[in-house]
């Protein structure tokens, strides 16, 4: 009845209450919308430490964490690996042999962790098999007479390996790109030529393009022309178990790239029967061992790590949370993080409601009283009052979660590109393309938050329709 | 048939014979700058587009795997020693009295900031057995006629070039030029001798250039003031307690 009353009283003043709902559904779309974009990155990250930087839990010699040196292996590794075999509760794992090395080209060198892996285990464990670049080889499919290398983008670009060089080809595909004749005619000047950095590439650029051509073609250009040297070799050199210097040269057989630069910038892969012999191992020795759990719930890895630690407590055993306390860090908090959002959104929002509905009541003293006058108590007025409130916010919340869901359930699918930015993301790990996703428990937890918000700013209204007098207020004109 | 044979013979006769003798070229030119041991005073001058910078120092190496160094000039520098054995280079400064192994993170840095890297001393013994050497023509370089010899580096070995282009004078048995190449045959670096002196009998370029390809405007200039060779320095003179003795 009275649940009635307040909806009719709603509508009553169709301008007024519409100017409030589209308010809240504006406020609501962003909020949902900021969550699922913040939730769909950090989902990323999260699903990129575990399924391509470290798996769920990493076995290694406590020695080694804090010496990166050859010689500490992971040390009864027979007894783990059948552990491990036998434990139901790993889904795969992989040994890699980790040993830092420098890299060498003729032009430049880098440091570098050389990753010495079997390829069918890695591949059940960390997904780097998935991200190469486009036509820059394979991971570890081509054969070879040389030792082969997986390096990264960043990293091929540090030895100074990813050139650019516009070939006749790369004319060609420039052509469809619908660059204009003019812009064309003058790259001639630089066709054929190699540039060894990107930074030479934009100088030869901007001597023959004008600003505007540079703007609209630039980016494509560099990326068209770009190309990884053919057959390119490594040289790393490393402290060999004996404490001597080490070397071996690798041909690149594949280039990567993941969303995160750090670990691109750190990692190569090399098979560990083309590694462990050169640096001085046996081919039982391995620097750690990557797990991926069955279950993917927290807790019940830090069991499995509990377990594992009392089997073996020799070595150090590590959850996916604390080799990326970051990303450890983001999946517990961030579900905070977004009530937060909405809770300042709806603060903010609360101070229009509160004005609306003072303005409603002083419009109906005379109708308020004359409610009273007729018997309505004073609980029945502010429920009245309080309902009113509810339900023009809900409307409002309503519209609002159904646009942010669809957005998000558009974007999720089509993904948002911050690639304008993507150098500065990709440096801190976090990925340029975005898919936005949220669970549907936010939305229960964003109804709840809405109607809190709602009876909250109620009470000063309804504490001024509370303290009319009948009599007085009948005579209002 | 016949003549088949032959001519195949033949054939292989002038190949083998070619590759031996560039090998044979080669190998000469390293023995003749190496000599059994010797004693030398250079000076190195590491010319960048801001600045130049002059650094003096005395060397003695006995046979490939002994070689050592002591920095005489600029002050600042002074005292500091290297010394290589095999394939470590040890490294002990003065000023602060600590004896260092460089290790590998170090060895492709320049040594004491030139375009010579640590790599380079450590392994320049390798220009005969790493590579496959073929005379490829002639030209006369600073007034000399000289042998050019293309060494491809063999596939088992840990060379970071494609290809290095080397010029050896025809009567002397000295570098005048050594081109450095990539992968892709792209020039990378050029190492030039000039003004050939004698030093203790033997003939050698007495200023060494290195120019990167792509840095013109950096430039390393060794001159070698006096060098002696076959001189009395023993095995034990290579030591980590006499690093810290020589003045």
């Amino acid at each position: 009845m009275i649940a009635s009353i307040s909806w009719k009283n709603v509508w009553r003043n169709k301008t007024r209450s519409a100017v409030v709902i589209v308010a809240v559904t504006l406020g609501t779309v962003a909020g949902v919308f900021v969550a699922g974009l913040m939730n769909g990155w950090v989902a990323q990250r999260i699903n990129a430490t575990i399924y391509t930087e470290m798996g769920h839990l990493k076995i290694q010699n406590p020695n080694f964490l804090v010496n990166e040196e050859t010689q500490y292996s992971i040390k009864p590794i027979k007894d783990l690996t059948a552990y491990l075999d036998n434990a139901e509760e790993v889904d795969a794992y992989s040994k890699r042999s980790k040993i830092m090395a420098v890299a060498a080209t003729a032009r430049a060198n880098t440091g570098i962790m050389l990753k010495g892996i079997n390829v069918e285990n890695e591949k059940q464990v960390s997904d780097v098999y998935t991200k190469l670049m486009p036509n820059a080889g394979t991971f570890f499919e081509s054969k070879s007479r040389f030792p082969q290398v997986v390096i990264s983008n960043k990293t091929a670009e540090m030895l100074r390996i990813k050139n650019y060089r516009i070939s006749e080809k790369v004319m060609d595909s420039l052509k469809i790109l619908e660059i204009p004749q003019d812009g064309m005619a003058k790259l001639e000047s630089i066709a054929n030529k190699r540039f060894i950095t990107k930074k030479k590439f934009e100088t030869a650029i901007n001597e023959t393009w004008t600003k505007s051509e540079i703007e609209s073609y630039a980016p494509v250009l560099i990326k068209t022309a770009a190309y990884f040297q053919p057959r390119a070799k490594i040289t790393f050199s490393f402290t060999r178990t004996n404490g001597e210097i080490g070397y071996q040269t690798f041909q690149v057989c594949g280039v990567f790239k993941t969303a995160n630069t750090m670990f691109d910038q750190m990692s190569a892969f090399v098979k560990n029967e083309d590694l462990y012999a050169v640096a001085g191992l046996n081919a039982n020795q391995f620097h750690e061992i990557s797990i991926v759990t069955k279950s993917t719930d927290f807790k019940d890895i830090k069991a499995f790590q509990s377990k594992l630690s009392k089997a073996f407590p020799e070595q150090n055993f590590m959850t996916w949370k604390e080799l990326a306390p970051d990303a450890g860090m983001l999946s517990d908090f961030m579900q905070i993080y977004y009530y937060i959002i909405m809770g300042i959104i709806f603060f903010a929002l609360a101070f229009g409601i509160i004005n609306t509905m003072l303005m409603a009541i002083l419009e109906r003293i005379k109708e308020l009283g004359m409610l009273m006058a007729i018997g309505m108590k004073k609980l029945q007025v502010f429920a009245m009052i309080m309902l009113e409130t509810v339900f023009l916010t809900l409307t409002g919340s309503f519209i609002g979660m159904l646009i942010g869901g669809v957005l998000i359930s558009i974007t999720s699918k089509t993904g948002l590109n911050f690639s304008s930015v993507e150098e500065g993301f990709e440096a801190i790990g976090w990925s340029a393309i975005v898919y936005p996703n949220i669970e549907l428990s936010f939305f229960f937890g964003v109804t709840i938050l809405v109607i809190i918000v709602a009876i909250l700013s109620s009470i000063i209204p309804a504490r001024k329709a509370l303290k009319l007098k009948p009599i007085e207020a009948l005579r209002i004109e | 048939m016949k003549k088949f044979l032959t001519v195949l013979v033949f054939c292989v006769f002038v190949l083998g014979l070619n590759a031996q003798d560039a090998k044979e070229i080669i190998r000469k030119m390293d023995d003749k700058l190496q000599g059994n041991s010797n004693e030398s005073v250079m000076q190195m001058a590491i010319v960048r587009p801001k600045y130049t910078r002059t650094i003096e120092f005395k060397n003695w190496s006995l046979g490939r795997d002994y070689f050592m160094t002591i920095v005489t000039a600029p002050a600042k520098d002074k005292g500091q020693v290297f010394m290589k054995f095999k394939n470590e280079i040890w490294s002990y400064n003065p000023s602060i009295n600590r004896m260092i192994k460089l290790p590998p993170s170090m060895m492709s840095q320049g040594w004491m900031g030139s375009d010579y890297t640590n790599d380079d001393l450590v392994k320049q013994s390798s220009m005969v057995d790493d590579y496959r050497h073929t005379i490829v023509g002639e030209e006369t370089i600073e007034g000399r006629l000289c042998y050019i010899i293309e060494m491809i580096p063999n596939d088992n070995a840990n060379v970071v070039w494609g290809k290095v282009k080397v010029y050896v004078d025809k009567v002397l048995y000295i570098s005048m030029k050594s081109e450095y190449f990539d992968e892709e045959e792209y020039l990378v670096r050029t190492e030039l001798g000039k003004d050939v002196k004698t030093f203790d009998g033997r003939e050698l370029p007495s200023i060494i250039e290195i120019i990167p390809a792509e840095e013109p405007d950096n430039k390393t200039i060794i001159t070698i003031k006096s060098m002696d060779f076959d001189v009395d320095v023993k095995g034990s003179f290579f030591s980590q307690q006499n690093m810290k003795r020589i003045r």
